[in-house]
Formats: structure tokens, C-alpha cells, sequence
């Protein structure tokens, strides 16, 4: 049985996704997770997973690059486009990093859940899709975003600059013309400070699976850079070009979740339709397969529903904001919090801040409003952000907790 | 049957909600009071772990029963 080429791409594509989604599973690799046990405990072996993972993957670029010139300046999404899209960036991540916590879990972590049996997750998978679905296929970005997103718009061309990464901002900075030399400098200045922002963290040090899930995800990403990019991505690139029925989403891609979920609802309204299994459908079938099997066989797989009514709208609410944030900042806590820093994009470093900071904030209010019954969300909100010394220690409305 | 002073109903809720509601109930007890979570979220096990950890205190029961988790908590 032979296939063709861009079958082969979505076949390594969901086998990598399964490993991922079992590992993430075995582990507890969890981006929201991470940032839950840094604010409310004071840990960080997760974040340090996190880190790690993002050490890994741009380290993995770099060499991949050497090796096989995999063309980032045309990927998907287009991590160094030269519209530098600052505000989107901030304000995608926000709303996706409040959105994430309230529908507990990132979007590898919502199909993680799925595999492992959560309903909850299905209901945030599908809303979530929903609302990417609009923001990429209707006029709803239109009529919401695009008048001010074009209006902050920087073009980086303007600026004698091909594109926003690290590398080429140094370049123009220091006027030198050595792209490569200042391309594998600020590369690898970069893996080596998310390599030590990891290791400083001696949770991430005592704890085996954390490493475990930091560098298996961080390697997944590779790959999937490895499989669209490389030899045989390339090659499935230039047959596609020469077809008159193209299949959609094909391009140099890693992994990411909330576009695909969209893509995953376009492919479900018509289902018939092969041409619309992308990479990022594949991707997300993978983990939940990956996930089921890695609870199947731990004996972890539950069925879980909402609690009650505030816990369903809740998730609900935090589903649309992922959806609409994710698409907005262009990618998640994996999409662009690894895969696009890989890259060595700016704005998957503004983004990946920002989901961090929207998280964080999120689970402070969340904290203070359960201390302080009384407590309105103003004063809340303030006294987070004097916790997070955004705002002067004279402004706190709240006793520290 | 551990008695303790103080129970927290978690169940159904998902991360990271559990172990939020766990750390905010630990500061009001004294030391030697136990706290009794009830929860059914599975990533609420290691939460509570290093919920645990961090603030010093000694889990003195897990067990869990029909998919429920039930966490008995020793404030130090």
C-alpha cells in the first residue's frame, strides 16, 4: 500500500501528537498547572518543565535549521511575519492566559483531559472551536479586531527589518550585516536562558517526570518542525503545489491547538471532505488517542461533568475566551509559548508573557475573592496586581495573603 | 474513621480550584487541626502534594473511594 505524500506528513504528524498526549498525560505536563503551582504554591517544577520544553525546541530549530534550511520566514502561522502585531500579541495572550484558567487547562491540556475521560473539556474543545471558527472563517474578526490590529500595526519592513525575530532586531540595533552569525548567537543565548531559568528551579531538579515531560514535549515540537520542514514536508509542499484540489493547512508547521480546533469544526460541517484534515486536526486527535490510551492503561480514565451550573458557564466562558484569544495572539501556551519561541519570534515571546501574566492575575482575583468573601473584584483585582509588583505596595487594598 | 475539625467539598471541581480552596482553609486552622478534602479531580492529587510541600503540613490519610479522593490534612 503506498501513500501519497501529504498523508505520510499527517500520519507522523498524529503519531508524534499520540506520544505527546501520552506523555503530557503520564506526567501532568500542564501549562496552566505550571502556573498554578508557581502563584498559589510557590513551586516550580512544572513552569521549569515548561521552560525546558521551549530550551529543547529552540535548540532543535537551530540544528534542524543547519541542517535542512528549514524556511521559518513561511510558516504556519506566520511566527515571523513583518506586521509586528504588538497589541494583538498582549491582548491575545491576556484574554487566552483568563481563559485557559477558568476552563482549567491550556489547549494541549484540554484534549489531554478528553483522552482522559473529562466531558468538561469537550464542552471548552468545542466551544473553544466555535469561537476560533468565527474568528478565522466569519466576519466576526473583522467587524472586532481588525480596525485596531491594523491601526498598531507595525511594518517592520519600514524599519529596513524582513521579519520580528530576536536575531534580526539585534542585527538592525548593532547595524551589522552577519544575519547568520547573529542568527546562531542570539539562538543559542536564548536556548541557554531558558535552559537556566529551568535548571534554577530545584523542583523541576527533584522531580523525574517534570524532566521527563519538559523534554518529551520539547522534542515533539521538533519533530513536528521536522516533519513539515524537512525533506519530506518540503517535498509535500512543492507536490501540493502542483495539484488543482488542494489540501488546506499544508506549509512548515509545528504543533499548536486553537486554530486547529477551528480547522477541526470547519472539517466536521463537512466531513466527507479529506482535503480539510490538516496537520492541526491530526494534531489534536492525536494527543486526546494518546492520552486515552496512556488512562486506559494507568487506569485513570473517568468521566468527568460540571459540577454544577456556575461551573459549566465558567468553563464556557473561558473556552470563548481561549478561542478568541488564541486566534488573536496567534497561537496558545504550546503554539506559541513553545513552538513559535522556537522560532525566535518576538511576538511568541510578547505572547507567551502575556498568557502567563493573564493566568497569574486570574488565579490571584480568583484566591483573593475566596479569602475576602466580601471583597468586590476592583479591590481584588488591585491588590493582585500589587502582588505581582505591577503596582505600588501603597495601593493594596487587601491584606497579603 | 480520622476525626477532623474541618471538611472541604471539592468534588466535581477542576484544577486548579481544589487546591486553592485547600491552601485558603489550611490558614484558618490552628496546629493539630485536620482537614478533611474531598475531591474528584485526578490532577488535584499531586496539587495537594505539593500544596503540602510548600507549606509544611502532613497529609496523615489518603485514600480513594469510587473515584472520589479523599485527603486528610494535618496543620503543622
Amino acid at each position: 500500500m503506498e501513500f501519497e505524500i501529504t498523508t505520510v506528513v499527517l500520519l507522523l504528524s498524529f503519531a508524534v501528537a499520540v506520544i505527546m498526549g501520552a506523555v503530557a498525560n503520564k506526567t501532568n505536563f500542564c501549562t496552566m498547572g505550571a502556573v498554578s503551582d508557581w502563584v498559589n504554591m510557590g513551586d516550580t517544577g512544572r513552569l521549569g518543565a515548561w521552560m525546558l520544553s521551549i530550551a529543547i525546541a529552540i535548540a532543535g530549530v537551530l540544528l534542524l535549521q543547519f541542517i535542512y534550511d528549514i524556511p521559518l520566514d513561511s510558516t504556519l502561522p506566520p511566527y515571523l511575519t513583518s506586521n509586528f502585531g504588538w497589541l494583538r500579541y498582549i491582548l491575545g495572550g491576556f484574554l487566552f492566559g483568563i481563559g485557559m484558567t477558568l476552563a482549567s487547562g491550556c489547549g494541549n491540556k484540554t484534549m489531554v483531559n478528553i483522552g482522559g475521560g473529562n466531558m468538561k473539556s469537550l464542552v471548552v474543545l468545542i466551544v473553544a472551536g466555535v469561537f476560533a471558527y468565527l474568528m478565522t472563517k466569519t466576519s466576526f474578526y473583522e467587524v472586532l479586531f481588525h480596525s485596531w490590529v491594523s491601526a498598531t500595526t507595525i511594518d517592520l519592513t519600514a524599519f529596513d527589518m524582513n521579519g520580528q525575530s530576536l536575531d534580526a532586531i539585534f542585527l538592525r540595533i548593532f547595524g551589522s550585516s552577519n544575519t547568520e552569525l547573529f542568527h546562531w548567537l542570539i539562538g543559542l543565548l536564548l536556548m541557554a536562558c531558558f535552559f537556566f531559568i529551568a535548571f534554577r528551579s530545584k523542583d523541576l531538579k527533584s522531580s523525574p517526570h517534570n524532566i521527563v515531560g519538559g523534554v518529551v514535549i520539547g522534542l515533539a515540537i521538533v519533530a513536528g518542525w521536522y516533519i513539515t520542514g524537512g525533506t519530506l514536508g518540503q517535498e509535500a509542499i512543492e507536490t501540493v503545489a502542483w495539484l488543482d484540489e488542494r489540501p488546506v493547512g499544508v506549509g512548515v508547521q509545528s504543533y499548536t491547538f486553537i486554530n486547529p480546533m477551528g480547522e477541526s469544526i470547519t472539517y466536521l460541517m463537512d466531513p466527507m471532505n479529506t482535503l480539510l484534515i490538516t496537520f492541526g486536526v491530526v494534531a489534536i486527535l492525536g494527543v486526546i488517542t494518546g492520552s486515552f490510551v496512556a488512562s486506559i492503561l494507568s487506569k485513570r480514565f473517568k468521566i468527568v461533568w460540571f459540577y454544577d451550573r456556575s461551573d459549566m458557564v465558567k468553563h464556557v466562558f473561558g473556552a470563548a475566551l481561549m478561542g478568541i484569544g488564541g486566534v488573536l495572539g496567534m497561537g496558545c501556551t504550546i503554539g506559541q509559548g513553545i513552538t513559535g519561541v522556537s522560532t525566535l519570534s518576538v511576538g511568541s515571546l510578547l505572547v507567551l508573557g502575556s498568557i502567563i501574566f493573564g493566568s497569574a492575575l486570574t488565579m490571584k482575583i480568583i484566591y483573593y475573592r475566596m479569602v475576602y468573601e466580601e471583597a468586590g473584584f476592583i479591590e481584588s483585582l488591585i491588590t493582585s496586581l500589587v502582588d505581582l509588583k505591577l503596582l505600588t505596595e501603597k495601593l493594596r487594598k487587601l491584606e497579603k495573603l | 474513621m480520622i476525626e477532623f475539625q474541618t471538611e472541604i467539598d471539592a468534588r466535581g471541581l477542576s484544577c486548579p480550584m481544589p487546591v486553592m480552596k485547600a491552601k485558603k482553609e489550611l490558614k484558618h486552622l490552628t496546629t493539630g487541626d485536620v482537614l478533611h478534602v474531598i475531591a474528584t479531580d485526578p490532577a488535584s492529587v499531586q496539587d495537594i502534594e505539593i500544596l503540602l510541600e510548600s507549606l509544611e503540613d502532613e497529609m496523615i490519610e489518603f485514600s480513594e473511594v469510587n473515584g472520589e479522593y479523599h485527603f486528610y490534612i494535618k496543620k503543622s
